[in-house]
């Protein structure tokens, strides 16, 4: 797809069809938070969804199982962030913190503290958590849409909770 | 995709860690607000490297190097920046937007008449040690090197990889231990004795022959073992002298064995090597002292291919057009090489070749491929108050050095590969210059120089700007040690979706 301005003469991507359109409006809403709980960042969060996006709508004509294909590829963005964030923050430490978002009510107070020792979590192990039981995905269904192993989803998941239960007695 | 039966949630049987766990994501996701938008496929992620709108005169140097001019880790730093940058957009659109340079480029940096001559330096970094490949393929030359030390890392939680080979380098032989805090459980397989402890053996998971898995010390261990037999292994491992808190291997005490890495931490030194051979490829070597750290190393062993030494070689086809081999070690070092044209066995054995390199052997190199570059035809030369700027290269910029008055150049190589602009930090006497400069005229309003970071220190940065033969540039002196927050990029509707950033080059 070329990037083009305004003020742009060269080719433009193809205009998205309604159908896309609508799945757009329907899908993005619940990618973003999923790629918000992965990533813990609103504005990343919202570019990897829309670079899934932006993947779908180049071979629209090619997927059978868009909603499919936009979870498989945000997860995966996800993860490719968040694998490269952690080998980059050491060299260049550009990201500033996210902004924190403001507890709404009691549960989300309740939730924060939650949130917070979740995030202290090794990334791999938060990642799988997120999928475990935001998407109540099954450890097979995890490892398929990761590429991992099975049994690795599982240690992840065990070492996770038990990683998250010291956190949170602290 | 069903899971067997019992990986399926059962809600009545999770605990209240998993029912507290559930709520808090499902809590924090309902309360994150999201934007109504329409798609827009023109607008690109931040994944996604914006082109220019023009080209420069000569037609455009896509450059040896295609795509988008990263290197498996510059593209991660430039993500990283732009990221910064979006973030920072989102902050400048509540605010009203970023405003527009005089000359019509994008920019948010504070104008000032020049750049102050004498303020105290900061310290200048140490060049090196660093890491620095001892194999290339005939015709490449150094076209540039830049280091880039930081602080020490720390990842207090993490496992523990250590690595047992035998002294004489005999092949095919090693242990690959991998120490997690905590005891953890074993699994399948077949019960034996370690050390003492019950444990198990079973087929490798790792990068051996197969795996010994035990817990003692309050560590849970998994020896994947390549090359032994399970009664030498068993021998060898029962010979581990531990460290206080069984958390690492102090040492081993069985005859011909030795500790081949101690992945505790420290500083890193990164050295970015750009090379070049007559027909203008480009091949771009950037090494680490320890970037990797143990996180990033258990990431990378998922996603490649194991080697006997504990080594892990991952092939990066993240952006297809840029192929990329990235080799790390369990002790932090790595090494990724990027290169169009060469395969993958080429840009291993590049990075299986790098060594340590002391301070003179790395300045000699950089002065040898500054000497190459000074030899480059002259794009442009523009004077401005400190000195004067000169892009060299032919369709493209190959490099940008700024000359201070009365002081010899100082150059950085385009280790982007971008065909219509450079950036570069540069820091003579110890004192941090940014330099970046683009093609003048040929790129969108919306493009040119942007500030990357949200850091406050730029308010007082002063800044020199100069035309000439095309191309526009502008030149800053930040205060402090907040000097890594210049760069070039672009603002689509008010958000800022790409940037380079800036390796530092030492004068």
């Amino acid at each position: 797809m070329e990037i083009v301005t305004t003020s742009g003469g060269r080719r433009a991507a193809v205009e998205p069809s309604p159908q896309f359109e609508a799945l757009y409006r329907a899908e993005r809403p619940d990618l973003v938070r999923l790629a918000y709980l992965l990533v813990r960042s609103p504005a990343v969060a919202e570019e990897l969804v829309h670079e899934a996006f932006i993947r779908l709508h180049r071979r629209w004509a090619d997927v059978e199982n868009p909603p499919g294909f936009l979870r498989t590829a945000t997860v995966r963005l996800c993860f490719t962030w968040s694998s490269r964030q952690r080998m980059e923050r050491d060299r260049l430490q550009l990201v500033p913190p996210a902004a924190p978002v403001p507890a709404a009510d009691a549960a989300a107070a309740d939730a924060d503290e939650m949130w917070e020792a979740l995030g202290r979590l090794d990334p791999d192990r938060r990642n799988v958590l997120v999928l475990r039981y935001y998407t109540d995905l099954s450890h097979a269904e995890i490892a398929e849409l990761t590429g991992c192993a099975v049994a690795t989803v599982r240690t992840r998941v065990h070492r996770g909770l038990a990683d998250l239960r010291k956190e949170i007695t602290r | 995709m069903t899971g067997p039966t019992d990986d399926v949630l059962d809600p009545t049987a999770a605990d209240d860690v998993e029912r507290r766990l559930r709520a808090a994501l499902r809590t924090r996701a309902r309360d994150l607000p999201v934007a109504d938008e329409v798609f827009d496929p023109d607008r690109p992620s931040i994944l996604t490297e914006p082109e220019p709108t023009a080209r420069p005169a000569a037609g455009g140097r896509r450059g040896p190097i295609r795509g988008s001019g990263h290197t498996g880790r510059s593209r991660g730093i430039a993500v990283a920046a732009a990221a910064a940058v979006a973030l920072t957009a989102l902050v400048w659109r509540g605010a009203g937007g970023p405003a527009s340079a005089p000359d019509g480029s994008f920019g948010v940096i504070p104008e000032s008449t020049s750049v102050p001559s004498s303020p105290a330096p900061p310290a200048s970094p140490p060049i090196g040690p660093g890491l620095t490949a001892t194999w290339l393929p005939p015709g490449f030359t150094v076209v540039d090197v830049q280091v880039t030390p930081s602080p020490a890392a720390t990842d207090v939680a993490a496992p523990v990889y250590q690595t047992l080979v035998p002294e004489s380098g005999g092949p095919g032989r090693s242990v690959l231990l991998d120490i997690q805090p905590g005891d953890g459980g074993f699994g399948d397989g077949e019960p034996l004795t370690v050390n003492g402890h019950p444990g198990i053996t079973r087929p490798s998971k790792d990068t051996g022959d197969y795996d010994v898995v035990w817990n003692e010390g309050g560590s849970a261990i998994s020896a994947s073992v390549t090359g032994l037999d399970r009664a030498a292994a068993l021998d060898l491992l029962a010979t581990l002298h531990w460290a206080g808190d069984h958390r690492r291997v102090a040492s081993v005490g069985a005859p011909g064995w030795r500790l081949d890495s101690d992945p505790a931490g420290g500083s890193n030194v990164a050295v970015t090597a750009v090379y070049s051979d007559a027909a203008g490829h480009q091949l771009t070597v950037g090494t680490s002292t320890f970037e990797v750290g143990r996180y990033g190393f258990t990431g990378l062993k998922l996603r490649g291919a194991a080697q006997p030494d504990g080594s892990v070689v991952v092939a990066d086809r993240f952006d297809p057009a840029r192929p990329t081999v990235m080799v790390a070690w369990p002790d932090g070092r790595s090494a990724t090489v990027v290169g169009t044209g060469l395969d993958d066995d080429t840009m291993t054995r590049i990075a299986l070749s790098i060594r340590p390199a002391g301070d003179a052997e790395l300045r000699a190199q950089r002065a040898g491929g500054w000497a190459h570059m000074a030899e480059q035809p002259r794009l442009s030369t523009m004077s401005v108050p400190a000195g004067t700027v000169t892009v060299v290269g032919q369709d493209g910029p190959a490099g940008v050095c700024l000359t201070l008055t009365g002081r010899d150049p100082v150059c950085a190589a385009n280790s982007f590969g971008y065909p219509d602009r450079i950036s570069a930090g540069l820091l003579i006497d110890g004192r941090p210059y940014a330099v970046a400069a683009t093609v003048q005229g040929a790129v969108s309003p919306n493009y040119g120089f942007v500030l990357v970071s949200s850091s406050k220190a730029w308010a007082a940065s002063p800044v020199e700007r100069a035309a000439g033969g095309g191309w526009q540039v502008l030149v800053t002196a930040p205060a402090g040690d907040d000097y890594r927050d210049i760069g070039v990029g672009s603002v689509i509707d008010g958000r800022v979706t790409s940037s380079s950033s800036i390796p530092w080059a030492e004068g």
